[in-house]
């Protein structure tokens, strides 16, 4: 039989045995803390040109009256004034540079046999039907950028968010997220968001970071829009029970909006902070856009 | 109640959460992931969550929520990325490398009640939370991954290294 005094000797040793791991990452307040470990290089030339659009977009913010929203959950009629909702930055890709959305599910849907976790798993369940079952994953929505593509397939378990750069067809330029699927009791919900850093290529081209956030809709919504903190808004995709909403700009969302079929509105409070960081590899500098914490 | 500010308490809480959720996923990788994302959060909310009575318990439920809902980036590059739940990472550093060997084999239930009720000391509630299981059951899984680790330990020289 063990004693109380055993057990303390035995948590002891355990603490011992783990004391050498130590978590190395910048607390969010000092550099801004990724979300995320490995992300996708989505520049291109293209991003570079946008970023001017960005640096005018973002002025033209500053001279308009905004009222983001406090993050309250709770519903309220349809405001006559608000943010400007802006399906992002970026352009509609041009008809027939769109990423081919075969080309989406062999990259997007393929098998991961080490990065399924184990708590995906049912009863009696192997790693080799989930992968079957996320080859079959049927498309949500797809949306075509100037310089990605973004794919959503979805069914009632799973959810595989996928973006794609144009330019190499997704070779090397792939951030695919796999994730259980959600509810919410509410219109929408906020299941995790991303930064995805600023690049550098070889040639010495700087990419923007591409944020996404993500959640659960319900059917009797009509509309979801990202809220920046500029007082800008990005329109998410909306379909097959999920919204996403991506954008180009470095500039962090104070909430999620949803209009319902009814004409009313759902604020959300889901927050993400926006992050530049150092183009990987390069030894540049990293910038931060988050605030200080307290 | 903490009065902590948030860089003090990250300072204070960084490796205990991160060992805990090490140990509970046994996936270096994701655990970093998991970990960075509730910080973020705890950081994003530390008004309100400076007055939580355990804001360590709150940053582990949450980077364990992230973790099990399966919140993680994909990237075509890393699908060829090796089997690493069987490895113990930077066992040789450990003070006592067979003991965490042992922890690492535990089931994966027993393994995170240890994490979260011995490395991070969080009390049966808290852990019941963390872990969406019933109070009980933390208990059980408990007394059930002690009792292993003691008979793996059982032809080691415990008594005098424990000392």
């Amino acid at each position: 039989m063990t004693t109380e005094h055993d057990d303390q000797e035995l948590f002891e040793r355990i603490r011992r045995a783990t004391d050498h791991f130590s978590f190395e990452r910048p607390a969010p307040s000092a550099l801004g803390l990724r979300r995320g470990a490995r992300v996708g290089r989505f520049g291109s030339l293209v991003a570079a040109a946008a970023f001017g659009a960005a640096v005018t977009l973002v002025a033209l913010a500053v001279l308009r009256p905004q009222g983001p929203p406090t993050g309250s959950q709770s519903p309220s009629p349809n405001p006559s004034r608000g943010p400007v909702s802006t399906p992002g930055l970026e352009s509609p890709a041009p008809r027939g540079t769109e990423v081919p959305l075969d080309a989406a599910q062999r990259t997007c849907l393929s098998p991961r046999p080490d990065s399924i976790p184990d708590e995906w798993l049912a009863s009696g369940e192997t790693f080799a039907d989930i992968n079957a079952h996320l080859a079959g994953l049927p498309l949500a929505q797809e949306e075509q950028r100037s310089h990605a593509g973004l794919f959503v397939f979805a069914d009632e378990r799973f959810l595989i968010l996928c973006e794609m750069g144009r330019r190499t067809d997704g070779q090397g330029d792939v951030s695919i997220i796999g994730a259980l699927r959600e509810t919410s009791g509410t219109p929408i919900g906020y299941s995790g968001g991303t930064n995805l850093p600023a690049s550098i290529d070889d040639a010495g081209n700087t990419y923007l970071a591409d944020l996404l956030m993500y959640g659960p809709a319900a059917a009797n919504v009509t509309r979801v829009e990202v809220l920046l903190e500029d007082g800008s808004a990005v329109e998410a995709s909306l379909g097959g029970g999920v919204w996403v909403g991506w954008w180009n700009r470095s500039i962090s969302a104070v909430g999620v909006r949803a209009t319902l079929d009814d004409g009313t509105t759902f604020l959300l409070d889901a927050t993400m902070k926006a992050t530049v960081l150092s183009p990987e590899g390069t030894g540049a500098p990293a910038r931060s856009e988050a605030p200080a914490a307290n | 109640m903490t009065t902590l500010d948030f860089p003090s308490f990250y300072a204070e809480a960084k490796d205990i959460v991160f060992r805990a959720v090490l140990l509970a996923t046994r996936r270096p990788d994701h655990a970093e992931d998991a970990v960075a994302d509730a910080f973020l959060r705890a950081c994003e909310r530390w008004e309100t969550l400076a007055g939580h009575p355990n804001p360590t318990a709150w940053v582990i439920r949450t980077a364990m929520n992230r973790f099990i809902s399966g919140w993680r980036i994909w990237r075509r590059e890393q699908a060829e990325m090796p089997e690493i739940v069987s490895l113990v990472p930077d066992e040789a550093r450990s003070l006592d490398p067979f003991l965490l060997r042992q922890l690492w084999r535990l089931p994966d239930r027993q393994r995170q009640v240890v994490a979260l009720r011995v490395l991070a000391d969080l009390d049966t509630r808290s852990t019941a939370a963390a872990l969406g299981i019933a109070e009980g059951t933390v208990g059980v899984h408990l007394m059930r991954g002690l009792e292993t680790l003691r008979r793996a330990l059982a032809g080691t020289d415990y008594e005098e290294v424990a000392r």
